[in-house]
């Protein structure tokens, strides 16, 4: 049984084939076409003939792409999105209110308030009359079969349950093919950057359906009957019918896809990231098989959103080629803000300009290594990626409620989103915890985000 | 600054009120946009010295008292501020002609000019706090003898509160506990007073500092080397003194810790440079309040520390401190009415159980130059 991966950057489509034994047993690169298939197709075509495999020995198919990012940027293919917001105020800051008018236009941007939402404590405020308000509101505007809806609720990191009362409406008024995007299974704390997240989630929703229905269609024809599974921002790989609802996720995952390449084929679980691209490099630090995310202070597009990203610094060298004591000097610098104060982490150098680098780079407290494979290392870190289920909640404790509960509420939820994801459940375990007060928020909110990994088949090697 | 508050005069203002909230005062892109938006629809603010306006004339400085990362999930229009005011007229008995700063660090920079820009009113170019403080009593205005009462304080769905009660301390008390009430954040106004007594208990040409400093610092493009140029000129070339750079390296430990609502704890910083070998421990309770290597002093609230990302020069608030950050410290001499005996009684080291008494950067750095024997560290 093999796994296919795949890549495909705005240049470059690249495929590898990967064994049950995690050997490349091919690969292959080949421009990207503008629509991204044809290119798809001919690679696919291209390895099964050099591997000599036949299309039924492959088992998983994992793609990773950075085309969301490019619909967003040029404003191609956005499905026009109706935002319903829930919460207590009237006419404050519109959703997308910075984004430039072209974007505006290409998702036809159609905006309500509700009354609804939560208090921090997870109290409800009441909805009144949102219901009768809302049927009002679609009378009003033109709903097309196309158009995506973004829900977003006071505090419902909190308590979803206004976002999931307004999305059965929805789909009751709208229909149950109608894609839905509530905020709270998208982002944090942070009202404005959370509806934002939903809004452009929302947005993707077409491009990926698109994109899903002709990857489906594609392998069907190539005889391939593997699973479809995506690549997501945080290191791991989703389902397709997952990523369906989650297209916004899939945005920055080729970062992480590099570095997860890098560490498995230098055999390194824990180490400091730095992929040397023509112009740019990339630096970041990769801890027990995953990246560092942040979720604060990030924009896509222009746009301030609330989303799980890996933290990254960036490098761009203009059109400078050579390696100078500068060039050496910030990379340095990038690197030691991710080293730990004692015992510093080894140095993984990827990238196809990581040769000019390293023989120069000097580093005297920690491995300095690099690895070969370097065009493929985003495809082969596709490959081998496991399924994730993130959480990533607020939680009020009280007498009833204390933290091992919420803790525990916390766990069932990640294990139950990894399976959504595609994980086989018996394969699915804890990874991560992570529990913080919030800031300035009396002491009973407390933050809590669980990762759940889990394999695509039961006892497969693949991880 | 010119007589009126433009909308690109608001990214400078909110870039300034960071450097002055010390740490705290917390940020908010919101109330930026909000501020904007307000004056593109209602028109440039009407900004003017209080020195320069009839005595007469009652004023009022309007500020959010509570959460910010309340604030910045359930929002606020901006309304809320206008009925603070109006309710304060009403319960008082007052026309209030003119708006004022509470305190000039953080979000609390813009809400005045928010609330002017929506009112129509004047801005006067004053605050209470000459940076950000975390309570109410911790002003000028309180510790030149002006009351806080009456309060009024509202919330995003209209729903008031109104404190009256002689003393200031607890003023803050029941509204601190009130604003949990009225669901974690609120509008206030509070302080009103005629314009006699603000020429004589506030703090002037604020809102034109954290203006001109901000474009200062915008003008320094990110590059930290030129931010902390911005900063020596502006503050040197004003009442607070010249800053001074404490230390560079990297952050190595910290500890935040919530209690009775408050972010408490500490941070250590590792040198690096020509600061290596140092090492600098910051303690913190929602704004930095005390910097010392070992057990020496070394500035001291209510005196301003920055902690400034190696990055693009900006200070980075206490709740989003990292550890790993690369950072610069930057310590700045209080305004003098700040420093003055009546104001330290309320925002004194002694007052957070962190030193007897106060002593200027400026004395502590002339202690620490004669140390060094003649070490004069480079630049700044």
């Amino acid at each position: 049984m093999y796994r296919l991966g795949i890549d495909v950057d705005g240049v470059n489509t690249y495929c590898v084939v990967v064994s049950q034994n995690l050997q490349v047993i091919c690969k292959a690169q080949l421009p990207t076409t503008d629509d991204v298939l044809t290119g798809i197709e001919q690679i696919v075509r291209h390895v099964l003939q050099h591997a000599g495999l036949h299309p039924s020995q492959i088992k998983a198919v994992i793609i990773g792409t950075s085309q969301g990012y490019k619909a967003l940027l040029d404003h191609q293919n956005l499905a026009g999105v109706i935002t319903i917001r829930l919460g207590t105020s009237k006419g404050s800051i519109p959703p997308l209110y910075e984004a430039d008018q072209s974007l505006q236009q290409a998702i036809r941007l159609r905006y309500v308030e509700l009354p609804g939402g939560h208090m921090v404590d997870g109290t409800p405020y009441p909805m009144e009359n949102s219901r009768s308000l809302l049927e009002q509101f679609l009378r009003g505007v033109s709903v097309n079969p196309d158009d995506a809806f973004a829900i977003a609720s006071t505090f419902s990191p909190m308590n979803g349950d206004h976002e999931r009362q307004v999305a059965a409406w929805i789909k009751q008024l709208c229909g149950t093919h109608v894609s839905l995007t509530m905020s709270h299974e998208i982002g944090n704390i942070g009202f404005l950057e959370r509806e934002n997240t939903a809004v452009l989630n929302a947005a993707l929703a077409r491009s990926m359906r698109q994109t899903l229905c002709g990857l489906t269609e594609l392998f069907q024809c190539l005889g391939v009957s593997a699973g479809i599974f995506l690549t997501q921002n945080n290191g791991s790989v989703m389902s397709h019918t997952y990523a369906l609802r989650y297209p916004i996720r899939t945005l920055c995952s080729r970062a992480c896809n590099s570095f997860r390449g890098a560490a498995f084929l230098a055999g390194r679980n824990d180490c400091v990231m730095v992929n040397v691209e023509e112009n740019l490099t990339h630096i970041g630090i990769w801890k027990k098989g995953f990246p560092k995310l942040i979720g604060v202070g990030r924009k896509i597009a222009g746009i301030p959103v609330n989303l799980q990203m890996p933290e990254i610094s960036t490098l761009d060298w203009g059109a400078k080629r050579e390696v100078d004591d500068d060039a050496l000097d910030r990379i340095y610098q990038a690197i030691q803000r991710y080293q730990p104060r004692f015992e510093p982490l080894p140095i993984l150098f990827t990238g196809e300009g990581s040769e000019k680098v390293v023989p120069l780079f000097k580093y005297p407290w920690a491995d300095v290594v690099q690895t070969d494979h370097t065009a493929y290392v985003s495809a082969i870190g596709a490959c081998i990626a496991p399924i994730s289920g993130h959480v990533d909640r607020m939680y009020w404790l009280n007498e009833n409620n204390g933290r091992d509960e919420a803790i525990a509420l916390a766990k069932e939820e990640a294990v139950k989103e990894a399976v959504l994801a595609g994980a086989n459940p018996e394969t699915v375990n804890i990874q991560a915890i992570e529990a913080a007060p919030l800031s300035y928020i009396p002491c009973q909110a407390l933050r809590i985000q669980v990762r759940a990994t889990g394999l695509i088949e039961p006892n497969g090697p693949f991880r | 600054m010119n007589s009126v508050i433009q909308e690109r005069d608001i990214p400078s203002l909110a870039c300034g009120a960071r450097y002055l909230g010390s740490g705290g005062g917390g940020n908010s892109y919101l109330l930026q946009l909000l501020t904007m938006r307000a004056i593109r629809d209602c028109g440039p603010v009407p900004f003017v010295s209080a020195l320069a306006m009839d005595e007469g004339t009652w004023s009022a400085p309007v500020a959010i008292m509570g959460s910010p990362s309340i604030l910045n999930e359930k929002i606020l229009t901006g309304v809320e501020l206008l009925q603070a005011v109006q309710i304060l007229e009403e319960q008082a008995g007052i026309r209030i002609d003119a708006l004022m700063g509470l305190e000039i660090g953080g979000l609390n920079a813009l809400t005045p000019v928010l609330a002017a820009a929506l009112s129509g009113r004047p801005l006067l170019d004053s605050d209470g706090m000459g940076r950000a403080f975390t309570e109410l009593q911790m002003t000028t205005f309180h510790a030149f003898g002006v009351s806080a009462s009456p309060l009024v304080m509202v919330n995003e769905q209209g729903r008031w509160e109104h404190i009256a009660t002689p003393s200031n301390w607890d003023v803050e008390w029941i509204a601190r506990r009130k604003v949990i009430d009225l669901g974690g954040w609120a509008t206030i106004a509070s302080y009103p007073m005629k314009l006699q007594q603000v020429k004589e208990v506030g703090i002037h040409q604020s809102f034109s500092l954290a203006k001109r400093l901000g474009d200062s610092v915008i003008a320094a493009k990110e590059d930290i080397h030129q931010v902390m140029k911005a900063l020596v000129q502006i503050f040197s070339h004003s009442l607070y003194g010249r800053p001074a750079k404490l230390i560079e390296g990297k952050v190595v430990e910290l500890e935040r810790r919530i209690t009775g609502g408050m972010m408490n704890g500490m941070l250590v910083i590792e040198g690096e440079g020509e600061h290596i070998g140092e090492q600098l421990e910051v303690v913190f309770q929602n704004e930095f309040l005390l910097a010392k290597q070992g057990d020496r002093l070394i500035a001291t609230v209510p005196d301003l520390l920055c902690v400034l990302d190696v990055d693009n020069g900006f200070p980075i608030v206490v709740e989003e401190m990292e550890n790993h950050k690369k950072v610069w410290v930057v310590a700045i001499p209080a305004h003098p009415l700040i420093r003055h005996s009546k104001m330290l009684q309320t925002v004194g080291p002694k007052r957070y159980g962190l030193a007897k008494e106060f002593i200027p950067l400026e004395q502590l750095r002339q202690s620490d130059d004669r140390e060094a024997e003649g070490h004069v560290s480079a630049g700044y």
